[in-house]
Order: structure tokens, then sequence, then C-alpha cells
């Protein structure tokens, strides 16, 4: 079965700011054309709306609230009516020109995460259903936010600062950032609830990150940026600057107008934001990533520009936007491969650095020198006191003759025999029950074509094991606080190797402090749901009276949440 | 002497307290100055009863001779201010020297506060989204809370003509006389009393401390034309099936969700209109008689910030509900000794059947007993009928 296919134009960036300034022609609401590709799936097609069978626009008459019409008609081609176009009308923010939007920046974003040159794997959804629902016209709010419990994507508008409405669906930035919580989430969905400031800021990051991949993804953008900045990445542009329209139309809390909602690109470090709320936090280990992108690119950009095989010199123009092109390659492997190898549970900013480093390694054991560079950002960042904190072990005494990582994979009896007989090099305490939960078998792109114009790839199984810690929690609410935590295994699936053991580190005295200090934040701002009214689950709050660890503190992250 | 004496009716569920004063002249006599506090009740359920008003205020104008010293509208809640006007229509009337209403209901309040005008906006918009739900499918929680807040939706919106009840409060006394208070107010020259002192614990002047952060609404502010189409009597129709290929289950659930945000846009609009309430601290002779209106508990941390004062009598706030008393300020409100000796009282102007948790039985009202005071409850008397509560001069 062939591919169906959708064309859709999607804005390059937001829907007014982006290019206006770079000199690149039709500078403004600048839309490249993409075609939306559905793998041979005999159930699955594009339809009214947009809507396929992962993702569906249900939008709201803006006027009365309630759910309208598709916006969006697919016309089928002539020649293959399993395939068309969703055609856009000449409003920019008409009811079928924003449902386009953000059903194909989300679309995009999907298939870039789940794609070989990331997790090479379909993910499925934290809500436990195969439907992401994408509400582009959600109501009034200078916000936007996934949300597990309705399994949506919402996006609101409202009148900014100059008086023009902004369309928070119209930003690319704001739509690939949400949908990365999404993504996030169903990788890692323990984050959803977590009591660790860290762990809170690992989601933003993450999700500001697959905003800046999304970005890289866009050709026009690339060469717009470049021609900018002077072929460098360092210093403040597109890329740095997430949701630029909306951070223009909203001025910061001091009232001082900014230049978007934060900048990836800055010199914190951990002593520096010591107490910042996630918001604010995120941006260090974003900074990290950025950095990381940065050295990436500089070093292909210095390749590009040497003479080729027939000794032509390529212009610097061209050879960064080679460069560039390539680098957000490595980089989409380097983040969400990494992202892969979490362990469940609660993080940290080491775990993080830890899975990176372990995916990378698993897949380019020679390219150490990328890795060197991330480890001394943790490094100078604080983060960790020595890159040796972020090395993470290969035991082979984890690896399992190759007939057996199929059974691994399926039987959930032969998963908890694995893990009970390597109870102790996983690090599970004595007499603490655990889950292991469902295997992934991954494959993945681990290098360039080669002269066959066949790129390796590596088969991986990876298995995640958690359990709970408990420790005792101060504050007015005090009492027994439970703290997620976990391992995860990787296994080579041909040959049954261990390329990874990558375990959490969340119960140290540092932690635990700052959890009490996320908590007493919370509690002094009043932002914990009290039952006084209804629905306190979507809420964050406490997850039981005997455990005063936090429920939904995801919620504390949307676009413009706690941190307003 | 004659005694101070708060006299509270029973008018379901709502206010309509007469507290009268008496004081010295300059030439040594005694001359009694009526303060009287909000009348109405809620437009739901039992507690309702428009005819309750006609005898009410004819008690209180036979007590008063047709005209109050000062009135107080707490705030602009229905069962706080619709009394008045339904005796009126009634054909009993009841006027004032001076009027004091609380300060965001002064008709340019909002063109000078923004913020609290941006945040009222967006209540507002939930305020429209609910009524639309209501049409759509009954909702009788949803129904009393918009009717008893619907002073945010547009004339003619249910029918009634909600700000007629506030207007009809802002013509009981002279112009000059009527003034919206709030903490801050200077308030010399603006009450009757010579002996007795008064004092403003709330609202603060900027209201827009007592809102939240804000949340969606399910309509967007332009859409004016629509959205007061929708205050008209038929709902407007949206999709009731999902679009081809949309998910029913996760359909409905989006959907759901969306209703339950704006009963809680809702509950936020009741909190923040009853934190608005005048809370007045009347002292005389030694006594410290506290009106607290219904005041919530932000309200209660801003009052204990500026200072509270133990009492010697509260006017337990918002019905007996439990987030009308702050738990954890009780006793500086009522420490559990007297600190100089003299009795206590609390009075409860409440209704039963109206709320599940208003009163407040086992938890707000337990505070309230002997032997730190006796509790005085206004179910304790007929419908229509008064209980009375001394302190002798």
């Amino acid at each position: 079965m062939a591919d169906v296919v959708a064309e859709v134009d999607l804005l390059v960036q937001d829907g007014s700011l982006a290019l206006a300034e770079t000199g690149v022609p039709g500078g403004g609401a600048v839309k490249e054309t993409k075609e939306l590709r559905l793998s041979g799936d005999v159930n699955d097609r594009f339809l009214d709306g947009p809507a396929c069978r992962r993702i569906a626009i249900v939008d709201f008459e803006p006027a009365t609230g309630l759910p309208s019409s598709p916006p969006a008609t697919f016309t089928p081609f002539t020649s293959n009516p399993r395939s068309g176009k969703y055609v856009a009308d000449g409003d920019e923010t008409s009811a079928t020109n924003i449902a386009i939007n953000a059903f194909g920046t989300v679309f995009q974003t999907v298939r870039m995460f789940e794609g070989r040159d990331a997790l090479g794997r379909r993910v499925d959804w934290a809500f436990g259903s195969e439907q992401l629902l994408v509400v582009p016209r959600a109501g009034e709010w200078a916000n936007a936010f996934y949300e597990r419990a309705t399994r949506s994507l919402q996006f609101f508008s409202f009148v900014g600062e100059s008086g023009a409405r902004v369309h928070t669906a119209l930003s690319r930035d704001i739509v690939a950032h949400e949908c990365g919580h999404a993504l996030l989430d169903a990788v890692a969905p323990s984050l959803y609830d977590s009591s660790t400031p860290q762990s809170v800021a690992i989601h933003e990051s993450v999700a500001d990150l697959v905003a800046v991949i999304m970005a890289l993804d866009s050709r026009r953008l690339r060469e717009a940026v470049l021609a900018r900045s002077d072929n460098v990445l360092a210093g403040a542009n597109a890329f740095t600057a997430i949701a630029e329209e909306f951070g223009m139309a909203r001025p910061g809390a001091d009232g001082i107008a900014r230049h978007a909602l934060r900048e990836l690109e800055n010199d914190e470090t951990l002593e520096t934001l010591s107490g910042a709320r996630p918001h604010i936090l995120s941006t260090l280990l974003s900074a990290i990533f950025y950095d990381t992108l940065n050295v990436v690119f500089a070093k292909l950009f210095q390749e590009a520009k040497l003479p080729d095989a027939n000794g032509v010199t390529p212009t610097p123009a061209a050879a960064a936007n080679k460069a560039l092109g390539t680098a957000q390659i490595v980089f989409r492997r380097f983040l969400l491969r990494g992202i892969d190898y979490l362990p469940p549970g609660e993080l940290s900013f080491a775990d993080v650095g830890r899975a990176t480093l372990a995916a990378d390694r698993a897949a380019r054991p020679a390219a150490s020198e990328v890795r060197e560079n991330f480890s001394h950002q943790f490094v100078k960042r604080l983060v960790v006191a020595t890159a040796q904190e972020l090395e993470s072990p290969q035991p082979q005494s984890l690896a399992v003759p190759p007939d057996q990582v199929s059974s691994l994979h399926d039987s959930d009896w032969a998963a908890y025999q694995y893990a009970t007989r390597h109870r102790s090099t996983l690090g599970l305490p004595d007499g603490v029950s655990f889950t292991v939960l469902p295997r992934v078998d991954s494959t993945k792109v681990i290098g360039a074509k080669g002269d066959d114009g066949v790129a390796p790839i590596q088969r991986e199984l990876i298995v995640k094991i958690a359990w709970n810690d408990t420790e005792d929690s101060t504050g007015t609410v005090g009492g027994m606080r439970v703290v997620p935590t976990g391992a995860t295994v990787v296994l080579k699936w041909d040959t049954g190797e261990c390329l990874a053991l990558v375990r959490s580190d969340v119960t140290g005295v540092e932690h635990r402090r700052d959890r009490d200090r996320l908590l007493a934040q919370l509690e002094e701002d009043g932002a914990l749901a009290t039952h006084d009214g209804a629905d306190v689950g979507e809420s964050v709050g406490l997850r039981s009276d005997g455990d005063s660890g936090l429920r939904a503190s995801h919620r504390l992250l949307h676009l413009a949440g706690w941190d307003g | 002497m004659s005694d101070l004496v708060v006299r509270a009716y029973n008018v379901g569920f709502g206010d309509a307290i007469l507290v009268s004063v008496p004081e010295r002249t300059s030439r040594g006599k005694e001359k009694t100055r009526h303060l009287l506090f909000d009348v109405g009740n809620l437009l739901a359920g039992d507690g309702n009863d428009d005819a309750v008003f006609t005898g009410v205020v004819q008690d209180i104008a036979d007590r008063t001779g047709g005209t109050v010293d000062l009135y107080v509208m707490t705030h602009e809640h229905l069962d706080h201010v619709q009394g008045l006007l339904a005796a009126r229509r009634a054909g009993v009337d009841l006027a004032a020297k001076h009027a004091w209403l609380t300060g965001s209901a002064h008709p340019d309040y909002y063109t000078t506060h923004p913020d609290a005008k941006l945040k009222k906006r967006s209540l507002e918009l939930a305020l429209e989204d609910a009524h639309r739900i209501v049409q759509t499918a009954p909702d009788p929680w949803l129904e009393m809370m918009i009717r008893n807040n619907s002073t945010l939706l547009p004339p003619g919106a249910l029918g009634l003509k909600t700000s007629d009840y506030v207007d009809h409060l802002r013509k009981i006394a002279p112009p000059d006389q009527t003034h919206y208070v709030d903490r801050t107010t200077d308030l010399a020259g603006k009450h009757p009393f010579s002996e007795a002192t008064v004092r403003l614990l709330a609202p603060e002047e900027d209201t827009s401390s007592y809102y939240g952060r804000g949340g969606p609404t399910l309509t967007v502010a332009e859409a004016d034309a629509g959205a007061a189409a929708a205050t008209a009597s038929e709902a407007p129709v949206g999709l009731s099936v999902p679009p081809v290929g949309v998910d029913p289950g996760a359909f409905f659930d989006l959907q759901a969700a969306r209703r339950r945000n704006t009963r809680r846009q809702i509950m936020e609009i009741d909190q923040a209109n009853n934190n608005t309430s005048v809370v007045l601290e009347l002292e005389w002779r030694g006594w410290r008689l506290l009106f607290a209106g219904d005041a919530e508990l932000k309200s209660w941390k801003t009052m204990h910030a500026n200072g509270l004062e133990p009492a010697h009598f509260v006017k337990i706030s918002h019905h007996g509900s439990h987030n009308g008393t702050y738990d954890d300020l009780f006793d500086e409100l009522m420490p559990q000794q007297s600190p100089d000796g003299r009795e206590r009282h609390a009075l409860v102007s409440t209704h039963d059947g109206d709320w599940d948790s208003v009163p407040d039985a086992d938890g707000t009202l337990s505070l309230y007993r002997p032997p730190r005071c006796t509790l005085h409850d206004t179910r304790t008397v007929a419908r229509g009928a008064s209980l009375e509560i001394r302190f002798a001069g």
C-alpha cells in the first residue's frame, strides 16, 4: 500500500514577525508547502477537519464556544483520491487557516519525533487512546497547553498589547512546543506528576527544544536566520527566541516588554538559578543543549567550507545552510534518543545528561567530541561536580542471548524474571516491589548514507523498571512523600549485548530540599488545589492525603501558567 | 440606658440585619441610630421568597420611621441586594440618610481600575458561557450561581433587570450621602454616628487582588455580537455528534472538561464578589462588633495583614460556609478567653437545603459555641420574624 499524502501550506514561524527583518523575500507571514505523509496503512486516511487516525482538529465557534463543523476540507487528487490537499483561504486568521496550520505543524512534529532520525518508533499517547485532539480556537486566554485528561492540545487567542489579536495556533513555535509536551508525556509519563523542580523543568526544556528542532526543519527559516546572523547561531535569533510573537504581545511580569517567552541561550548555572521556578529553571537545561547545537554546527560549518572533490569552494551561505541542515539531524538524534533512554520516575538534569550521553554512545561510540563538550557544559553550569558523574555503565552481566531478546520484549513474565535476576545491578533496593514497563522496540538510523544510498540502522530493546522511594517532607503539609524512581536498560536487538544502563538519582538531600521548596512555594501562592471545588483531579495538588508528592504538576508549565 | 440591639431577620438564604445604636446627644439625651445591612435572598430553591421582604421591610420601617440612618450594601450578590426594591414594588418603601455601597459597585469603577476591568471582562465571558450551558442542558447549581452573580450579565439576560436592584440602592439616600466605600475611604462626615466609631476592614480599593490568575473562557472577547445573541432565550446550537474521524469519547470528554472549567470560573466569580464585601467594625461603649458580609479567605487574609482585633460580636461571614471563616485566624478574632471578660455573640444568617456545605454545621458553626460565644441562628425564628441580640450600654 502506497503512502497517503496531504499537501498543506504551513507558516514558517509566527503569523507576522519572524522573517520581517531578515531581508528574505516575502518576509512576514511566510508559508511553505509541506507534504504530510501517512505510511501505507489501509486503515488511516486524511479527512475533513483536518483529521487522521492519530491527530484530529476539533474546532469551537468563538462566539458561542460550541463545537463547529470541520473548518478545513480535504480535497482529493483526481489521479489518486486517497491523497489530496487541504486548501487554505485568503484570510490568514480564518478558522480554516488556523486549523490547517495547527494540524500540519502537529503532524510534522510527531513525524519528526518518531522518525528513524529520532526515536525510530511510534509512541503511544500517555492518555491511553489513539487520537490526540487539537483545539485551534479554544477560547480567550493568553495561553496554550497540552492536557492529558482531555487528550488534547488547546490553543487560545488573546488581544496583545498592540491591540492585535494573537492566535497561538498560528505560531509554529507554540504548536510544536505543546506537541512536544504531548510527545514527551508519551515517552516519560511519570514526569507529568513530578515533585522535583528539575523534573518539571525537563518537560519545559524538551518542549522548547522540540520547537527549536521544528524551526530548524524549515529551510526557509534556516536561510533567514543564517542571513540575519552572518552564519552563526550564537546570539539572539529566531531559534533561541521561543514564541516570539507571543512574547512580544505580552509584557513580562515586571511590565517590561520582552522579546520572547524564554531565551534559550544564556550563561545561567544551577547556582544562579537556585530556587527558580520550573519555567525559568528549564532555560538552564535548554541552554546546555543549545550550546551543543552550536558546537555541532560550528564543526560542520568548518568542514562544509572546504573545497569539494572538484575543488570548488562553496559560498559561506551555502556552506552554512548545508551545515545547519546536517546539524539539525545530528542534534535531533542527540536530544530525542536521550529522552528515550530516560529512566522512569522523577528525574534530575544530570539524569538527562546521563541518558543523552548513553544514547549517543550507543549509536555513535566513536564520536566522543560532542559528548565531551556536552559533559563540560554540565560541569561548567554546576549541575554536576565532575564529568564522571554523568557516565553510565554498560554492564555485560545484563546482556542476554540474542534468541531471548524477543521474549524479553513480548513476555511480561520474562521481563520480570530478568529484572528480578538483576536486582542488584539495576540498583533495586531489597524488598521493594517494582514494575517493568512495556518494552520498547526501536530501530534508528545511526550514521550517514553510504555509497549504496542506505543508512546504517540499529535495532534496540529498551527496558524500563520503576519503583518507589519514600521520604519525609516538610512544610505545612508535611508527612510522607513518594519519590518514583527507576532504571533503563538498553540491549542491542541483534546481539543481546547491553548498550546502556541508566539509573536516576533523585533521592539525594539536595533534591529533597528542592521538592520541599517547590511545595512551599505552591502553598504560599495558593496554587495547590483544595477540595473546595469540583475536578481537583485536573489541578495541581497533592497526590493523596498520605503522599505529599505532587499530582498534575505539569499544569504549572502551561505556556503562561504559574509564572504568568 | 438602652441596649444596642442587633436584629437579624429570617429572610431565607440571605441577610437582613438591623443594628440599633443608642447614642447620647450633645444635650445629654439619647437618640437611636439605625444601621441596616443588605436585605436580600437567593434566587433559587426554598430560600428564595420575595414575599418575605414586604413584612420584613415594613417592620424595619416601623422601627426606624421609614428612614434608616445608614444603609450598607456589602456586595453585589442578589441574596444581599434585592429585598428593598422587591418590598418597594409591594408598596413598602424604605429610605436612608446615608448609604454605603461596596467600592467596586461605583458606576465608573472599572474605567478607573483597568486591572480589575480586565479580570472582570474575562469573568463576564465565563458567565456568558455558563449561561449558554444552562440553556443547552439544565444545571440547577450553575443556574443559581449565574443568577446570584448576574450583575455581570448583559441587561435583559435571564429576563431580569439585575442592575435594577443595585440601582435602587444607589438612590435610597441623597446623592451627596451615597458613598462607594473601601478600606481606604475617609469616613468622616459619611455616617451618622457621634458616639459609636466605625472602621472599614474591607474591601481593598483595588479588587483585582480578589480574583485568581484568570483562566480560559470558551468564547472570545470580540465575539460580542454572538455572545449577546446567546443571552437571548433561544440557545445556540453546536454539533451534537463528533465530526467524522474524531474519537467520540475524546470529543465528549473535551466538551465536559470545558463545561467543568466554566463552573470553576463561575465559582471564582462568586468568591471574588464575596470578597468585595464591606466589612465594618463598630465600637460602642466598649463593645466591638464585626459585620463581615460574605468575606471569604482572601479578604480575611488581607484583613489580618492590616490588623484584626478581637470582637464581642461576629456576623458570621457567608452564611456559615466553611470558606467564610478563616480557621487559622479564628483565635485572633475570638480568643478562647474573652480579653475583657465580656460575653460574646455570633450570628449566622442562613438557610438549609440550598448548598451542600452551607451552613457548615460540623466545621465552621462548631467554632462559634460556648464557652467561646453564644451562637444565634436565623433558622430558629419563623420566616419573616427576627431574633435580637442585646449589648448593654
